[in-house]
């Protein structure tokens, strides 16, 4: 480029610096920033992936518009991306090869598409990927070597999809991972080594499942969890032991399930639960066989939700009372 | 009239992987949200936020807040801020009355 057109360039540029559509280095169906720390795309409407992006692009946006397909050297020439949004689209199904140019990539959204399973080897060169997206997409399940590569992978979303059964091997050696969320699926047991290979787990959703019970050592090789929201299952029983190695829990969610008895000792071996827990929408059986529970309650009581939500279902006499009120009244065997 | 109660467990679930509300709270994944209402897009100190967000000029409050909330993404396209939204309109408005005492706290 001669250096006059460069100054016409730069004097234009700085004339209009907000102007990112018309300018020559962005495609027509976009609109870019101005690169400061690389440039920034926005486009769409549109139904394939745009060419012409700047090799400094950084961040591309492609959101609820028509794409659907996505060619093995759709990304190519874009060897600094860092972002890829692609939400909302018609996506079914993604070429293994997309993102082997893309090695800096640290977040891929593919939230609300119409995948039903991914290539193997998709992530092989995804060693910088920290957040994964995979929510409200048509997965059925989820395989081990779909995953092959995720190194530094913290945050894996795979909520809203048709997941019934996880493999065992599914999460081995994700020591970066600190949020897994599971939400919205129909899971209807987890494997009991699921967990083993996330000793940096902080946030698990499990909400909105089918589960029925949790086997027992479930959480045993993460002791840092932070969070576990479990409400919306179909949880009937639970092992006494099941919580007892979250020594760090803030927060635990068991509402809306099935429970009506838990066995004794269940919470006494949690974190200190600082933001809270929710134990209302079960049908409590409000007899002598909750004292445990009762005992526990009261020394908690603080840091309860939903207090006038967490009732007696049975036995007749105590139907419709307050689980807290029961245990304010009832008169246990001294712990 | 949001329900406080209900709108603190939607944020801790929804909302706190990537957001801290406390005045000094740090940044995350977001910015930190303490001094919120009444200011306007993009403004929490030392974020590093997309042009987009930066440019949509308006100021938040529950109105803005009850749109927004529902897709961000469509409200302010380009944002990095992956979060589909909230569908139900009454967990919107619990959301954000919890988030209006929160943020001023």
């Amino acid at each position: 480029m001669g250096s006059s057109l460069a100054m016409q360039l730069l004097l234009f540029l700085l004339l209009f610096p907000s102007l990112g559509q018309g300018v020559p280095w962005c495609p027509k169906a976009c609109n870019c920033t101005l690169p400061v720390n690389g440039t920034s795309a926005t486009c769409g409407p549109l139904d394939s992936f745009p060419k012409g992006l700047p090799v400094d692009t950084t961040f591309v946006f492609i959101e609820y518009t028509n794409l659907s397909q996505l060619s093995s050297d759709a990304l190519k020439g874009l060897p600094n991306l860092k972002e890829l949004h692609l939400a909302g689209n018609r996506i079914d199904n993604v070429s293994s090869g997309l993102l082997t140019l893309t090695p800096t990539l640290k977040v891929l959204d593919l939230t609300g598409n119409t995948l039903s399973e991914l290539p193997s080897g998709l992530f092989r060169n995804s060693a910088a990927l920290h957040s994964l997206v995979l929510k409200g997409n048509r997965l059925q399940t989820l395989k081990a070597n779909w995953l092959e590569g995720l190194v530094a992978l913290n945050w894996l979303d795979v909520s809203a999809n048709q997941l019934q059964r996880l493999p065992p091997d599914l999460l081995l050696n994700f020591t970066a991972l600190n949020i897994l969320d599971l939400s919205d699926n129909m899971l209807l047991e987890l494997p009991p080594s699921l967990l083993k290979g996330l000793p940096n787990l902080e946030r698990l959703h499990l909400e909105g499942n089918q589960l029925q019970t949790l086997a027992k050592g479930t959480f045993s090789a993460t002791p840092h969890l932070c969070y576990l929201f479990l409400q919306g299952n179909k949880l009937s029983n639970l092992p006494s032991s099941i919580f007892s190695t979250l020594g760090e829990l803030d927060m635990l969610d068991l509402s809306n399930n099935l429970l009506a008895q838990v066995p004794d000792g269940l919470l006494d071996k949690m974190g200190q639960m600082r933001v809270g827990f929710d134990l209302s929408e079960n049908p409590w059986k409000c007899d002598e066989k909750l004292c445990g529970l009762y005992h526990w309650l009261l020394n908690n009581q603080d840091r309860m939700f939903f207090k006038n939500k967490t009732l007696c279902d049975s036995p007749e006499d105590q139907a419709g009372q307050m689980l807290l009120e029961v245990a304010k009244k009832r008169v246990c065997p001294k712990q | 009239m949001g329900d406080v109660e209900k709108g603190e467990k939607i944020f801790v679930q929804k909302c706190a992987p990537c957001h801290t509300v406390e005045n000094g709270g740090k940044h995350k994944t977001g910015p930190n949200l303490n001094g919120l209402f009444g200011r306007k897009t993009g403004q929490s100190p030392g974020f590093f936020y997309t042009d987009a967000n930066k440019n949509k000029g308006i100021i938040w409050g529950e109105d803005m807040l009850m749109e927004y909330l529902e897709n961000p993404k469509k409200y302010i396209p380009g944002t990095k801020m992956i979060f589909t939204g909230i569908e139900k309109k009454g967990e919107r408005a619990d959301l954000i009355v919890c988030l209006k005492k929160a943020t001023s706290e």
